[in-house]
């Protein structure tokens, strides 16, 4: 069962010798001999912006997508020089995009690198690098989201009501893969401010004819009793057995909890993240903003008197009238509220900023954390495989 | 210095009883090899040592398997220099006991001091002490003064040894890495002056050597499970030059020497750099820290986090906030040590900690070990701070290395614990004497002291899982459930 999910295994894989190899190594030469002046002709963000931008192609794979093309296009000669290269792709990437399943997928590959190290000579180990990473990019990790989905839909009881957070394509195959078992199944699922990605999922489920309700982020306690079960899917877990997921799911996992209904997270094996927070802040998001939601410190004086003359009523200013930082400077406020309609004024899209993208959902929230690993893992034995298999 | 000559005397003392092994092999030799020795194989030279360590050990085995390593000598010695060794030997004893009886006056630690302070299910000769008439805690090794005199007269006992021993039990030598530490390296330097005994091998020698070191250092204070898991891995590294086989005496000392100096450096150093860069992380600009009693590895994580953070920006900083309590007292040093690299320090005692813990951020503690289960076995009073930490939901982090991992469960601190000195335990700082004083209480001769008093002094306590969010180890952050499969692949690796 592991070997699915450690697809990147030592075996020597009988090298699909096909199509894209023969043009890949001419382009890598071809690369080498006019990009010697500049180093890095490579750019790792492009390319892991047009895999990601595959709807089906989720962030760690694509991830992995970048960096083997990385390994494709690189000139070193060297093991160790491929390394380097590889490490630099890596920081590059990680630092550039936010999203913690990059970082996973980082991980894995440079375990995978690393563990494959050695035996052959470098032109042929560079080619079966290249191709275990492809054959892991297109077969395996497709391969991943429909284990899960046969894994989950036992969970799924016929006449059951499931409460889903955001969009989670992984927990859509699953209820489209029950809906086609004659289950009757009806979904709610969050609206999910600010992406209002709830949106997506509750199209993509009406369209295959389930019965699907959009709730407010703010109704899911009020939802909760009706609910059978709450099923959600992940950017990233983490070494704790806790969930990286769209912000919001820690609440609705706190709701589930003191509501008692089950709380189910799905997640492939290759979004397991090798990190360990302590507490909401403790991501590694190297974003630019600093911490999400902190309170400015710098008070600029013109601008708190002006806004308060404005509108004393409106909840969102008057809770910032002490917030005036170089982030979040007047200009926010002014057009907030220049945008007062009527009697509503909306958050401006800097006040979304400074919101946090993603949250952690601790484990002792997570019932269980179904992968394609096999049987639904436990928050703990996630972190237990994690250990066993970072650790070496 | 005994040790070399020791098989001669002991075959030879004991010919009646195992005269094979020592006869027969000089006749083989001789029989073997007309043109002399050097001309033999080095595999038959390697066969009869072997068969004449087997037949030294035979000897000195008997009295060791009686339970008292350190007396083993008195056999060899015996054998050697007859009766007059013995009856010195008998008057040590006495000597001994005479000492002991008024140390245990003077110390109130208890019993009287054996032969050997090693085997604590020994009744003492004298009278009880305070802790063990209190059943509950009777069980537990104490500490007590070690007598050296009967250590060094005994020859078994390299000096430098004693000197740990005595460094351990005096409590100068505290902290599980550093006595970890001094013992592996003292080891080293044993090994290092150690020879090997003519007849003998190397591998099988070497243990019996050590035992008797091991046994003695165990009686002064108990190693616990780095300072086992240590020793354990040091029989292991010994027992595998059995199976090498084929090199030197001084090449297989060699390889020990530098064996055990990759032990200290891999599992504790480079492990605590390790982990200091791993927790440093966690610290972050304007937080406050708290930390209880003292522990190498929190220091330097401390004082990492502390230099990064400064370099980084010199506006930023952390605060710290040292928790210590009686009668030990450890914080004291940790807050010289951070205060004096220019940390903010708080310095409480535990009892304000719940009142102190709303504003912090981060729990950091050590550790002495950290059992299967996940339960942090560390000084006394880190379970509460645990306790209180959850209940403010602070993160609690354990730094532990993991050659301090143990492969037992322990379930409480009763089962398994040290018992403390307990003289400072009833002098009130203010140095009021509240009758409480030893001097009135423990006198065991006129039996007139307080006897309904027990002052109690428990060393460990044991953090239950649930109160640890993260254990800190070398491989990075664990949570307390994967500690099994870190031991597990840790006995793979060996």
């Amino acid at each position: 069962m592991a070997g699915i999910a450690s697809p990147l295994s030592l075996s020597p894989v009988p090298s699909t010798r096909g199509n894209p190899r023969p043009p890949a190594q001419r382009h890598a030469s071809s690369s080498g001999g006019g990009g010697k002046t500049t180093p890095r002709v490579f750019d790792v963000g492009t390319a892991y912006k047009k895999a990601i931008e595959d709807d089906k192609v989720p962030h760690p794979i694509a991830a992995i997508l970048a960096l083997v093309e990385l390994v494709e296009a690189s000139t070193a000669s060297t093991v160790t020089g491929l390394a380097s290269e590889l490490t630099i792709g890596r920081q590059a990437l990680i630092n550039s995009q936010s999203s913690l399943g990059v970082r996973a997928g980082c991980q894995l590959w440079e375990r995978f690198f690393a563990l494959s190290m050695g035996g052959e000579d470098f032109p042929s180990y560079k080619r079966s690098l290249i191709s275990q990473g492809r054959s892991f990019c297109a077969i395996t990790a497709p391969q991943c989201r429909e284990k899960i989905a046969e894994l989950a839909v036992g969970f799924l009881r016929d006449d059951c009501v499931i409460l889903t957070h955001s969009y989670s394509r992984t927990v859509i195959q699953t209820i489209l893969r029950a809906h086609k078992q004659h289950k009757r199944i009806r979904v709610y699922v969050t609206e999910a401010r600010p992406g209002c990605l709830g949106m997506r999922t509750h199209q993509v489920l009406t369209a295959n004819g389930i019965p699907c309700t959009v709730v407010l982020d703010s109704a899911v306690a009020y939802v909760m009793e009706r609910v059978d079960m709450v099923l959600v899917g992940s950017e990233a877990v983490v070494e704790s057995g806790g969930l990286v997921s769209s912000v919001g799911t820690y609440q609705v996992a706190l709701v589930a909890k003191a509501m008692q209904k089950p709380f189910y997270a799905l997640a492939e094996s290759y979004k397991f993240l090798r990190h360990y927070p302590l507490s909401q802040t403790d991501l590694p998001i190297t974003t630019k903003s600093k911490i999400p939601l902190e309170f400015p410190t710098l008070i600029p004086n013109s601008h708190p008197p002006a806004i308060g003359a404005h509108n004393p009523l409106s909840r969102p200013t008057s809770s910032t009238p002490q917030s005036r930082s170089p982030i979040v400077p007047g200009t926010p406020n002014v057009e907030a509220a220049g945008g007062v309609k009527e009697n509503r004024v909306e958050m401006t899209k800097e006040m979304e900023l400074i919101n946090p993208m993603v949250d952690i959902t601790t484990p002792d929230l997570i019932d269980f954390i179904i992968t394609d690993l096999g049987a639904p893992l436990s928050p703990t034995s996630v972190s237990q495989y994690l250990v066993a298999q970072f650790s070496s | 210095m005994p040790s070399p000559t020791d098989p001669e005397p002991s075959t030879a003392s004991s010919d009646t009883k195992q005269p094979k092994p020592a006869k027969p092999q000089p006749a083989n030799g001789e029989k073997a090899n007309v043109g002399g020795e050097k001309g033999k194989s080095a595999k038959d030279l390697k066969k009869e040592k072997r068969a004449a360590a087997v037949a030294a050990r035979a000897v000195s085995d008997n009295p060791a398997d009686s339970g008292r390593p350190s007396l083993s000598t008195q056999n060899s010695a015996d054998g050697r220099q007859g009766g007059s060794n013995q009856s010195q030997h008998g008057h040590s004893h006495n000597t001994n006991n005479n000492a002991a009886g008024s140390t245990t006056g003077g110390g109130g630690a208890g019993p009287s001091i054996p032969k050997r302070p090693v085997h604590f299910s020994e009744p003492s000769a004298l009278s009880l002490s305070t802790i063990q008439q209190n059943l509950f805690f009777s069980h537990l090794p104490h500490q007590e003064t070690p007598d050296t005199a009967t250590a060094l007269r005994t020859g078994k006992i390299h000096p430098l040894i004693i000197r740990l021993g005595v460094l351990m039990s005096s409590g100068t030598l505290r902290g599980a890495n550093a006595r970890t530490m001094g013992m592996m390296a003292a080891f080293r330097e044993v090994i290092r002056d150690y020879e090997c005994p003519d007849q003998a091998v190397l591998w099988k020698d070497l243990p019996i050597y050590l035992s008797p070191m091991i046994a003695w250092l165990e009686g002064c204070r108990p190693k616990g499970v780095g300072g086992g898991n240590a020793i354990r891995w040091l029989k292991s590294e010994i027992n595998r030059l059995g199976e090498q086989g084929d090199r030197s005496e001084a090449e297989q000392r060699d390889y020990l020497l530098e064996a055990i100096g990759l032990y200290l450096r891999d599992r504790i150093e480079f492990a605590d750099k390790v982990i200091a860069d791993h927790a440093k992380e966690k610290i972050k600009n304007g937080d406050t820290v708290v930390t209880y009693a003292r522990s190498s590895v929190v220091e330097r994580v401390l004082l990492e986090a502390w230099r990064d953070m400064k370099a980084a920006d010199p506006e930023a900083g952390f605060k710290v906030i040292v928790v210590d309590s009686r009668p030990l007292l450890e914080g004291r040093q940790f807050l010289e040590a951070l205060s004096s690299a220019g940390l903010s320090c708080t310095y409480i005692f535990l009892p304000l900690l719940s009142s102190i813990l709303p504003q912090a951020d981060l729990v950091l503690l050590g550790g002495s070990a950290l059992h299967s289960d996940g339960a942090l076995y560390s000084r006394s009073g880190t379970a509460l701070v645990a306790m209180l930490a959850k209940e403010h939901r602070v993160p609690v982090v354990a730094c532990v290395e993991t050659y301090k991992f143990g492969e037992k469960v322990v379930l409480d601190g009763v089962a398994t614990n040290e018992l403390g000195r307990t003289e400072g335990l009833l002098d009130l700082p203010c140095g009021k004497n509240f009758g409480l004083n030893k001097k009135e209480s423990d006198n065991p001769k006129t039996g007139g002291g307080r006897n309904n008093l027990t002052p109690l002094h428990l060393v460990y306590d044991v953090t239950p899982p649930s109160l640890i969010t993260a254990v800190c180890t070398e491989i990075g952050f664990i949570p307390p459930s994967s500690v099994p499969t870190v031991l597990g692949k840790a006995s793979n690796v060996v």
